[in-house]
């Protein structure tokens, strides 16, 4: 139909360019997204994806538990599918093309479904339809009840080959997809988009994807990138890190969206492109009755990240102990879990003040909302002569008439000023 | 029920005496005998309000012998957005395992509660310390129900002597010092029924807590010999 025939008939359609390279390109990021259900795909182009599932029904259930796995994983990528299912490659290949969605589990019963199809699935040369529509066929049922030897002679043994491979008389390998070893996927956006939302809902599609060939391989990722293309052809990168390999989509995207309401936007993104330049392994998992460790270390992990994708890298850390004598120096900032370090059992508050704070003093003693007695010390601290930063202090514990208790230094210096540097909370 | 009743329940000043009733909610030992008496432990899954009167009368140490029996579970204690340095070898003297320890830095307030409630929520925390500055009623709603989800203690502190609020927070604690000793006054609590609140001062009890070298020091505490600096 011409197009101005078409305008004709409906004046309101919203018409398309078709762009058989991003057709092909969407096919081939759902191929990649379809390993997770099993490592046998192959890409049947236009249009059609090959699943080898005779190894992994079982494990999802049964043929029909498995259908709907696929369906509604594709229904969230945003993919509308026909799907069948036969013993054979070329069975279901025919059936879905033709639009039938069903399930045929025994060979026996395939020539019957196959049968009702229509002649052009089979996609032959324009004179031997020709001459098929000639002699009254139009179902593959029609064609199979021609004596072979006949068909042989007059439209060659290729299209005996082709039904005996359908039926599966013959074999008919495919060859399977190989995976890339690092997961790309771009997307274009339909109109340029400057809001976050907008951008997660997309990059959804390519996280579902991502996690598909992950599951594929076994693998999570611990690198991420989303990388922002505007109209310009500039880009602005999104980098997350992960401590503990992933492959949750509501995990990557959460990190996604902490990280972009952070990250300043381009003013019009019009495609996106997901990598995942680092993957790791995931550890194995058991099954097990009692709260599993494993899955609390990755509970753990997981809060980590969220934390650190909202307020940044630094505002998240562990406590560790670092031999110093110098208070200030005693301890260290660690990553999160790290091991502790030991310490000596000295009497120390429970807060201590980034800075020490100057204290007036009053009749030789240290003022802070009243004069302080002191209850405790000297203990005296002299380090670090050897770093440039040394310190010659005399501790004491100290209380006001309040009862708020506080750790405060005298130095040894000829003026002898008085400092707070700790709060006995 | 009358619309009228129905409308003054909803009133968060009122406070209806079957939510008093319950009974055995799940609980830490505080490691205080008083306290685990009156209280019944530190509430597991409940939200609670610590007021210091002051800065440095214990508002932390009461919580320590808890952290550290929680600190031996494999799950986070955050500290989001202390006002001074969580110091290390204090917590490490108090027993507890520094390894469990996750110190939060947040800017606004707006981020302190949004990290508090993630912490609580995500069930990877055994114990939530916050300082938010400033809470709403509609934050501690939001904060109780993340602990509740995640079976945690959860704890903000408010600004040192601040007045308490009318606010639907389940727990509101005080804390001053009195003569040296800590002293937790319970200003709300679940299950008290609606008494006046009750007063802790028993000095013998908090000074076990007191005598942990390193969090407060009573007057009469003996310093043991060797620890001072010659």
């Amino acid at each position: 139909m011409w197009l101005s025939a078409a305008y004709a008939l409906a004046p309101q359609i919203d018409t398309r360019v078709r762009d058989p390279a991003r057709e092909h390109a969407a096919l081939e990021a759902a191929a990649l997204w379809a390993l997770q259900f099993t490592s046998h795909v192959s890409i049947v182009s236009p249009g059609s994806l090959l699943l080898e599932i005779g190894g992994s029904f079982r494990l999802f259930g049964g043929l029909e538990r498995l259908r709907d796995c696929v369906r509604d994983a594709a229904a969230e990528l945003g993919h509308d599918l026909t799907l069948a299912a036969t013993p054979t490659p070329l069975g279901a290949q025919w059936l879905a093309r033709a639009g039938f969605d069903m399930l045929v589990h025994e060979r026996g019963t395939l020539r019957d479904h196959l049968g009702r199809l229509p002649i052009e699935v089979l996609e032959l040369r324009p004179d031997a339809a020709a001459s098929l529509d000639r002699l009254g066929v139009r179902t593959l049922g029609e064609l199979l009840a021609l004596p072979r030897d006949g068909l042989a002679r007059r439209f060659g043994q290729t299209l005996l080959d082709l039904l005996d491979r359908a039926l599966g008389r013959l074999p008919d390998p495919r060859p399977p997809l190989i995976p890339p070893e690092r997961f790309r996927a771009g997307l274009a956006l339909p109109s340029p988009v400057a809001e976050v939302e907008a951008l997660l809902f997309a990059a959804h599609r390519l996280v579902l994807q991502l996690c598909g060939f992950l599951s594929g391989r076994n693998t999570g990722v611990t690198r991420l990138r989303l990388t922002l293309i505007d109209e310009n052809r500039r880009t602005t990168e999104v980098n997350i890190s992960l401590s503990i390999p992933s492959r949750e989509p509501k995990h990557l995207i959460a990190l996604l969206r902490e990280r972009l309401t952070l990250t300043l936007l381009p003013a019009r993104t019009e495609s996106i492109v997901l990598e995942a330049p680092e993957v790791a392994q995931l550890a194995p998992r058991n099954f097990s009755f009692f709260p599993d460790h494993e899955q609390s270390r990755e509970e753990k992990a997981v809060l980590v990240e969220k934390l650190r994708a909202r307020l940044g890298e630094n505002a998240v850390h562990g406590l560790a102990l670092y031999p110093d004598a110098r208070p200030e120096l005693a301890w260290r900032e660690a990553e999160p879990g790290a091991k502790p370090g030991s310490a000596p059992p000295l009497p120390r508050p429970a807060w201590l003040l980034a800075r020490p704070r100057a204290l007036h003093s009053h009749d030789d003693l240290p003022c802070l909302d009243g004069s302080l007695a002191l209850l405790d010390g000297p203990e005296r601290i002299e380090s670090g002569w050897w770093d440039g930063n040394d310190a010659m202090r005399d501790y004491f514990v100290a209380r006001n008439a309040h009862g708020a208790t506080f750790w405060v230094y005298r130095e040894r210096t000829p003026q002898g000023n008085w400092f707070l540097h700790g709060i006995f909370a | 029920m009358s619309a009228a009743l129905e409308n003054l329940l909803q009133n968060t000043a009122v406070w209806r005496g079957d939510a008093h009733s319950r009974v055995s909610a799940p609980a830490v030992a505080s490691g205080f005998a008083a306290l685990d008496e009156t209280l019944g432990g530190w509430p597991v899954g409940a939200l609670a309000e610590l007021i210091p009167q002051h800065e440095g009368v214990g508002e932390l140490s009461v919580l320590l012998p808890a952290l550290a029996r929680l600190s031996r579970e494999e799950r986070w204690i955050a500290f989001v957005n202390p006002p001074h340095l969580p110091y290390a070898p204090a917590l490490a003297v108090a027993g507890l395992n520094l390894s469990a320890i996750l110190v939060v830095r947040a800017a606004g307030t707006a981020d302190v509660l949004w990290a508090m409630e993630q912490a609580l929520r995500s069930g990877a925390c055994s114990a939530v310390l916050g300082w938010p500055g400033f809470v709403t009623e509609q934050a501690i709603r939001r904060l109780q129900l993340a602990a509740a989800t995640g079976e945690a203690l959860a704890f903000y502190f408010t600004a040192p002597g601040a007045q308490p609020r009318n606010s639907p927070v389940p727990f509101r604690l005080r804390i001053g010092a009195c003569n040296g000793a800590t002293e937790v006054e319970i200003l709300k609590r679940r299950g008290g029924g609606v008494t006046a609140p009750l007063i802790l001062k028993d000095a013998r009890v908090l000074k076990d807590v007191l005598a942990v070298p390193g969090f407060s020091v009573p007057a009469d505490r003996t310093v043991p010999a060797g620890r001072h600096a010659a």
